[in-house]
């Protein structure tokens, strides 16, 4: 099995600040992985990081042999949710076909285009929405319409950042229950804070966030886990005290006053 | 109106001036609705704004060389084209705050315009007729560089729509599927540049700003599909200067009516206002709000008022 990410001696910052310092992981492909941390802790950082749209300070991301701009076709990208004009005329079909946008240079959307849309809608179970404004969707059908609109075009690795942060439990449930079999034939990264959900079918659990010390440059403690008892993994890779009755697993009692950045 | 009417297929000038206006709906249609759909209503007012300077240095120029060729119309042309490129680069590249950047534009463009036309005396009087300029005077140069610059919106309408419409609606999912946000926001500015070219011919510098936005802003009222609004704004803009012009043919000297740029503006957004308010009047607000009864979350009510997850045969939800 081949490499999907790489990231090696990694270091980024914004500004003055460093949020992220010498990572070093790699994803397998086909793996399932999940993000977690404190707020603040550069998930999300990490995550615009393999999609290329930070370039890192020091340090390289490889995303299937490759910088993250030349493969940036084979990467899908699903954001926490998307800020939009509510009267935009646009249909749901529609907007799963822009995530096909690049595949011509001149004139839009083919037969083929149509097909491929049709069936990622339909594996998000919204085929019979298809004609319907996208504005009319409810919350949780966005947000699978967005995974949909990511799945047109025909992906190999799959970045999410917190798909489900603005949805109620069953939402949350189908949208990985989702994943979970798109995880069975692409690369599935993604950053949650629901990691108690999530656990069954992710294999791999990335931790990233601060230590406890603000006076010096802020760090970054991260370690990939595979397999056996989640809980203890946790204890092992985040040397922080964490709490378990908390989503955030690895945030430590004493980081609380940083949380709100 | 009649005279107007009876006179169309008389007078040579005034079939040209029905011709600019088909012209002019076409890229008003167009180009009006992804200008309406990216909010982006501000930068056509500093485009046509700054072409004042296009004219101020043309004229100028053209004058104090003798250079016949270099018309008024050709100066705003290029002054679009410079605009259109600097305000891409001021806003995607230098990531300068977009309502900075017009408004610096259109302050800047105006100026210069003015100062190229005080170091012409004698020529003040000739600056009102672009700022609201008469359909009516349309030249057959005039109506030649329409049809180009409507060719050229049509054909990268036909090539580039998806690319326009990820635009307007996410600019992000560009960058995420690696197509260049600059070399598709440069084609829209661009577009807008050529149409503001064109409306200015029609109604002015000042009023080109209404006529691109308020057919399309009707259009959007009654319809909910992107070509349909397109075509739907088309018609509206082109009645509406039709009827416009026919008003002001019809008008003696120095009455209400006898300007047709101002014409055309006032109908257009009498339709806008109208639109507005059948589009108002659709949602029925008179009716009171019936909650369903459904067993179906997606389309229960309950279950978007509060968010949770509930069983829809709980008594007491009605």
């Amino acid at each position: 099995m081949s490499t999907a990410v790489s990231i090696e001696n990694l270091c980024f910052g914004y500004e003055e600040r460093e949020v992220l310092h010498n990572i070093n992981l790699k994803i397998e492909e086909k793996d399932f992985a999940i993000i977690v941390g404190p707020n603040g802790g550069g998930k999300s950082t990490l995550l615009r990081l393999m999609l290329g749209l930070l370039i890192p300070r020091y340090g390289e991301v490889k995303i299937f042999g490759q910088t993250p701009e030349e493969s940036r076709k084979r990467i899908a990208y699903v954001p926490q949710s998307w800020e939009f004009d509510h009267n935009f005329p646009i249909s749901v079909l529609e907007t799963v076909l822009l995530g096909r946008v690049e595949r011509h240079l001149f004139g839009g959307a083919r037969a083929k285009d149509k097909q491929v849309a049709m069936s990622a809608l339909q594996e998000v179970g919204l085929a019979d929405r298809a004609h319907t404004p996208f504005a009319d969707l409810s919350g949780g059908q966005r947000q699978r319409v967005i995974i949909a609109q990511a799945l047109a075009s025909e992906p190999e690795l799959l970045l999410l950042d917190e798909p489900g942060a603005n949805l109620d439990t069953v939402s949350v449930a189908t949208v990985y229950e989702l994943l979970k079999e798109l995880s069975k034939r692409l690369t599935v990264v993604m950053v949650s804070h629901n990691l108690m959900m999530i656990e069954p079918f992710a294999n791999k659990v990335i931790c990233v966030n601060h230590t406890a010390d603000i006076h010096r440059i802020e760090e970054i403690t991260q370690k990939v886990c595979n397999g056996g008892d989640l809980v203890q993994i946790l204890h092992q890779a985040c040397p922080i005290a964490h709490d378990h009755n908390n989503d955030d697993l690895c945030a430590g009692p004493h980081l609380g006053k940083e949380e709100t950045k | 109106m009649i005279q107007f009417l009876q006179d169309i297929f008389i007078e040579s000038f005034l079939l040209r001036s029905v011709l600019a206006m088909a012209l002019a709906a076409v890229a008003c249609g167009i180009v009006g609705c992804y200008v309406v759909l990216k909010r982006d209503s501000y930068a056509v007012g500093a485009v046509s704004h700054s072409l004042l300077g296009g004219v101020g240095a043309a004229l100028f120029f053209g004058a104090k060389y003798t250079l016949p060729w270099l018309t008024p119309w050709l100066g705003a042309l290029i002054a679009a084209l410079i605009v259109a490129v600097l305000l891409t680069f001021m806003t995607v590249r230098w990531k300068l705050r977009t309502d900075t950047a017009l408004s610096a534009v259109w302050a800047i463009g105006m100026a210069i315009g003015i100062s190229f036309v005080t170091a012409m005396p004698g020529y003040a009087q000739d600056l009102n007729s672009y700022l609201f300029s008469s359909i009516l005077i349309i030249s057959r140069q005039d109506l030649l560089t329409a049809v180009i610059l409507d060719v050229f919106v049509i054909l990268l309408t036909l090539l580039w729509h998806q690319r326009f419409v990820a635009l307007a609606f996410h600019r992000e999912i560009l960058t995420l599927r690696g197509i260049s946000t600059t070399c598709v926001q440069l084609a829209f500015q661009l577009m807008v540049a050529f149409t503001v070219v064109i409306l200015s011919q029609l109604v002015g510098i000042v009023l080109c700003m209404a006529l691109l936005i308020l057919p399309v802003a009707a259009a959007s009222a009654l319809s909910r599909r992107i070509p349909r609004i397109m075509l739907v704004a088309g018609i509206i803009c082109f009645a509406c200067a039709f009827l416009g012009v026919g008003l002001a043919y019809d008008a003696p000297q120095g009455t209400f009516f006898s300007s047709s740029g101002a014409n055309i503006i006032e109908l257009a957004g009498i339709v806008y206002l109208l639109a507005s308010a059948v589009r108002f009047l659709r949602k029925k607000p008179w009716k009171k709000y019936e909650p369903r009864l459904e067993n179906d979350c997606s389309t229960c009510p309950k279950c978007h008022e509060c968010h949770e997850s509930h069983r829809h045969s709980e008594p007491g939800l009605k």
